[in-house]
C-alpha cells in the first residue's frame, strides 16, 4: 500500500439470523446475490474500484466459507504487492481468546494488522450491504472539510426514519447530533454504517473504549457518540444511489427483484463499476425450444426449457420443459423439474425441486424459503 | 508430466473474420475464443508446460492468454509461453510451423522433458492427452497421430489431412482431404513423439523445402518413421473456413452437444469479462440459443449464439445468428443468417437475410 494513504476494516461477523437457513452454515456477507455473485462482493468490488488495496475482511460466525473466498484478493483484483485481502479472524492471545465483543472491539483487536501498514486513513466497511460506491470520493470529501470522522448518509423516507441512526446536520454538513432508530427523527439522513476515520485518533479512542467496563465496543453506540460529544470534527457523506440491508428473506427477494424491469434500481451492467466475482468455469447458457423467458436476470451456465418470468437464476440453474418459475430467486445449481411450479421462492443453493410439485403461491404476501430437497406427487 | 505442450496456431485466417484476428482468437459458442479448447485438454491432462506458437496478429492472443492462469496450472511449476516469430521473413511462404520451431527450438530444448504432443488451434475435441501418451510409449513409435473414422468426409473436414492405416495401426500415407470420399480417416493433426524425434523431423523439413509444414514433413517420412495411428472416439470438428465456422457453431450450441466436448471434470477455461449476468426484457423470446453473460435481450432470439454484452432491441427478431461481443442490434431490426463480428451496429437496415450456405458477414466495427 502507498503510504498516506487509505485502508479498509469490514465486518464481516455477522450471521444475520432473519435470513434463517440461508445462513445455517455459513455467515450473511457470503449469502448469494444478484444471480452470480456473494453479498460480500460488493464492498469488496467497491474497494476494488476505488483504488483501496489493502483490504481486512473481519470474520466470525461461521467463518470458514468466508475466510477461503475472501482470501487471496486476486478475485477482485486486489492482487499486487503489498495490497490484498487479508482475513482477520478473532484469534488467541497471551491474554486469552479474544471474541469480537462489538464493532469497535473488532477493530481493536487487529491494531497490529492495521499499524502495519501505517495508513492515514481507515475505512470502515459492513460486509452485508448491497450498493455501488466510490470511497475515494467520500475521502475526497473527508479532506475537504478536514474531519476527523466522515460517515456515509442516505435520505431514507421520513415515515422510515425511526429505523435508522439518524445524523443531524448544520448547512456545511457538520454532524451536530446523532440519534439511534428515534421515535421523532429531526431529519431523514441515515447512517448507512460506513465510517472513515483518521487512523491516529481512531487508535486513540478504540485503546481508550477497549478499557471501558461498561461499552458495548460498538461505533454507533460508543465510539461516535463520545466523539460528537467531545466536539470532534465529524461530518456527514451524503450518498446517492441504491443501497440495501438485506436482513430478511423478503428483503433479499426484493432486492433481487430491483435487478428486473427496463430500468432497474440497481444497474449491474456497469462497465464503469463492475462487480466482481469468483470464476466459476460453467458450459454458456443455453435456452432450449420450449423455453419462455420474460424479465428475468439469469447467470451462465444456466440450461432452461421451462418457463420463466420476473425471475433471477443464478448460475448452472436447471429448469426442465413444463416447469414455470415466476417471481423467484434460484440460488446456484439448483434444479425445477418438469411440470413443477415454483412462485415467490427463494430456493436455497443446490436444491432440488422434483417433478409435479408445487412451491409457493401467487396469492401469499409472503416469501417461501425452500432450503430442503422438494419430493414430488406420485 | 513428461510432455511438453505445444500449440500449432499456424493456420490460415477465415475469410472475413480472419481480417481482425488469428484463427486461435476467433470468438466460438459466444464466451470461448477457439484456443481454449486446447488449452483446456492440454491443462486438464495435466500437461503443464505449454508453448504456444503465433504465427501473425498477436495482441488479441496475448491478451486472452495472457500469464495462462485461468487455464488453472499453477503459477510456480507450470508456464504457458507466448512465443512469435522475430526473423523477418522473405515472403509469407516461409511463415510456417516448421519456421516458428525451428527459431525457438531452444526454448524447446530447455524444457527437461522427454516427449512432446503438438496440438492444433482449430480442431475442437475432447481428449486427454495423457492415455495418447500412455499409449505412444506402450508402443514403441515413433509418432503417434491422432486420427477420427468419419463418414461424413464429402461435406466436412474439407481440406484436412487424411490418412491410410495398415491392419498394424501404422500410417502409410496422408493426403488432403478432396471431398470425394465419404469414409476416410481424418488426422486431427495432434502427435505424440519424442523431443528427439521431433526435433529430427524440424531439421530434415529445413534441409528437404524452406516451405515445408510439419504435416508435409511427417507425410514424406511415413516409410522411414513409424508412425501410429491413435483413433479417437469422441465429437471431432475442424474450423478451417467460413463455412465449418457457421456450420460448426450451430451445430456445438446444442447442449447435448456441448456436453461430449466440456464437464464438470473436463471444464473448457476461458478468461472472465466479470459481465453481469444476462437481461431479459419483458417481451423478450428466445429459443434453441446459446446466450453469454452480460447481454441485454428485449427482443426475439432464435437458434443463435451471442457473444457477451450483446444488445438485442425491442422486436428485433434474430434468427441462425451468430452476434459477437459489444454488438449492438436495434429496435426492429430483422436477421436471418447473419455473422455479425464485434463492435458493430445494426440500427438502420431493417432487414439482413443470408442463407444457411452462405450466411451474410458485417465486419467489425461497422456501422449498418
Amino acid at each position: 500500500m502507498k503510504s498516506g494513504t487509505m485502508l479498509a476494516m469490514i465486518l464481516a461477523g455477522g450471521r444475520g439470523t432473519r435470513l434463517e437457513n440461508l445462513t445455517q452454515n455459513i455467515a450473511k456477507p457470503a449469502v448469494y446475490y444478484g444471480g452470480k455473485y456473494r453479498i460480500v462482493d460488493f464492498p469488496l468490488s467497491n474497494c476494488a474500484n476505488s483504488g483501496v488495496d489493502v483490504v481486512g475482511v473481519l470474520t466470525q460466525y461461521e467463518s470458514v466459507l468466508l475466510n477461503s473466498y475472501c482470501a487471496g484478493g486476486h478475485k477482485w483484483g486486489i492482487d499486487a504487492k503489498d495490497s490484498g485481502v487479508f482475513i482477520l479472524p478473532p484469534r488467541e492471545t497471551s491474554a486469552g481468546f479474544g471474541l469480537y465483543r462489538g464493532t469497535a472491539d473488532a477493530i481493536t483487536q487487529n491494531i497490529d494488522f492495521i499499524d502495519q501498514y501505517d495508513p492515514e486513513y481507515v475505512l470502515i466497511l459492513s460486509g452485508d450491504h448491497i450498493y455501488k460506491m466510490d470511497y475515494d470520493k467520500m475521502l475526497d470529501v473527508h479532506r475537504e472539510n478536514n474531519a476527523d470522522v466522515t460517515i456515509a448518509v442516505l435520505e431514507v423516507p421520513m415515515k422510515e426514519a425511526s429505523r435508522f441512526g439518524i445524523m443531524n446536520t448544520d448547512n456545511n454538513d457538520r454532524i451536530i447530533e446523532f440519534q439511534e432508530k428515534p421515535k421523532e427523527p429531526k431529519s431523514n439522513l441515515a447512517s448507512m454504517g460506513i465510517y472513515i476515520f483518521n487512523w491516529d485518533l481512531l487508535k486513540k479512542e478504540l485503546i481508550y473504549d477497549k478499557n471501558c467496563e461498561d461499552s458495548e465496543h460498538d461505533f454507533g453506540k460508543n465510539v461516535i457518540p463520545k466523539l460528537l460529544n467531545e466536539d470532534r470534527r465529524l461530518y456527514a457523506y451524503r450518498f446517492k444511489g441504491y443501497w440495501k440491508d438485506v436482513g430478511t428473506i423478503s428483503s433479499l427477494w426484493e432486492a433481487n427483484m430491483d435487478l428486473l424491469g427496463d430500468k432497474p434500481a440497481l444497474n449491474l451492467h456497469d462497465n464503469e463499476w463492475k462487480i466482481y466475482t469468483e470464476e466459476i468455469t460453467t458450459a454458456p447458457q443455453y435456452m432450449g425450444s420450449d423455453a419462455v423467458i420474460q424479465n428475468c436476470y439469469i447467470n451462465q451456465g444456466c440450461v432452461i426449457d421451462g418457463e420463466v418470468r420476473n425471475s433471477v437464476l443464478y448460475t448452472n440453474v436447471e429448469v426442465k420443459q413444463g416447469a414455470c418459475v415466476m417471481d423467484s430467486v434460484l440460488m446456484p445449481g439448483c434444479k425445477v423439474g418438469k411440470n413443477s411450479k415454483v412462485t415467490r421462492a427463494i430456493v436455497a443453493p443446490g436444491i432440488v425441486i422434483e417433478d409435479n410439485c408445487v412451491v409457493g403461491d401467487a396469492d401469499s404476501k409472503d416469501i417461501v424459503l425452500v432450503s430442503k430437497r422438494v419430493r414430488g406427487e406420485k | 508430466m513428461k510432455a511438453l505442450g505445444i500449440v500449432n496456431i499456424h493456420k490460415d485466417s477465415i475469410e472475413g473474420l480472419g481480417d481482425y484476428r488469428p484463427l486461435a482468437a476467433t470468438s466460438f459458442l459466444g464466451r470461448y475464443r477457439l484456443v481454449d479448447f486446447v488449452l483446456s485438454n492440454m491443462a486438464n491432462s495435466g500437461i503443464d508446460v505449454i508453448q504456444v506458437y503465433i504465427k501473425e496478429k498477436p495482441r488479441s492472443i496475448v491478451e486472452h492468454i495472457g500469464s495462462g492462469r485461468h487455464y488453472n496450472i499453477n503459477s510456480k511449476r507450470g508456464r504457458i509461453m507466448l512465443l512469435g516469430d522475430e526473423r523477418r521473413l522473405p515472403s509469407e511462404a516461409y511463415n510456417t510451423d516448421i519456421n516458428s520451431f525451428d527459431e525457438h527450438m531452444q526454448f524447446i530444448d530447455r524444457v527437461n522433458v522427454p516427449y512432446v504432443i503438438i496440438a492444433p488451434c482449430n480442431y475442437i475435441y475432447m481428449l486427454n492427452y495423457d492415455e495418447v501418451l500412455a499409449a505412444h510409449i506402450e508402443s514403441e513409435a515413433d509418432v503417434t497421430m491422432v486420427y477420427k473414422s468419419v463418414d461424413t468426409a464429402k461435406e466436412k473436414f474439407l481440406g484436412c489431412d487424411t490418412i491410410n492405416l495398415n491392419t498394424k495401426k501404422t500410417v502409410v500415407s496422408m493426403e488432403p482431404n478432396r471431398g470425394n470420399y465419404a469414409k476416410r480417416n481424418i488426422s486431427l493433426e495432434t502427435y505424440v513423439m519424442s523431443k528427439e524425434v521431433f526435433k529430427d523431423l524440424v531439421k530434415k523439413a529445413r534441409e528437404t523445402s524452406m516451405f515445408y509444414t510439419l504435416s508435409d514433413i511427417i507425410s514424406e517420412s511415413l516409410d522411414t518413421l513409424d508412425v501410429q495411428g491413435y483413433p479417437y472416439k469422441g465429437y471431432a470438428a475442424c474450423v478451417n473456413s467460413f463455412d465449418s465456422y457457421y456450420s460448426t457453431s450451430m451445430e456445438l450450441k446444442q447442449r447435448d452437444m456441448m456436453k461430449t466436448l466440456m464437464s464438470e471434470k473436463w471444464p473448457i477455461y476461458t478468461r472472465t469479462n466479470d459481465s453481469a449476468p444476462v437481461k431479459y426484457g419483458e417481451n423478450a423470446t428466445v429459443k434453441d440459443s446459446c446466450i453469454s453473460n452480460g447481454c441485454v435481450i428485449k427482443g426475439t432470439v432464435i437458434n443463435s449464439v451471442l457473444g457477451r454484452n450483446v444488445v438485442v432491441g425491442e422486436n428485433a427478431v434474430l434468427k441462425n445468428c451468430i452476434v459477437m461481443a459489444d454488438t449492438v442490434i436495434g429496435n426492429d431490426i430483422e436477421m436471418d443468417y447473419v455473422i455479425a463480428d464485434k463492435f458493430v451496429t445494426v440500427t438502420k437496415k431493417n432487414c439482413i437475410k443470408g442463407t444457411a450456405e452462405e450466411p451474410v458477414y458485417i465486419c467489425k466495427y461497422d456501422k449498418v
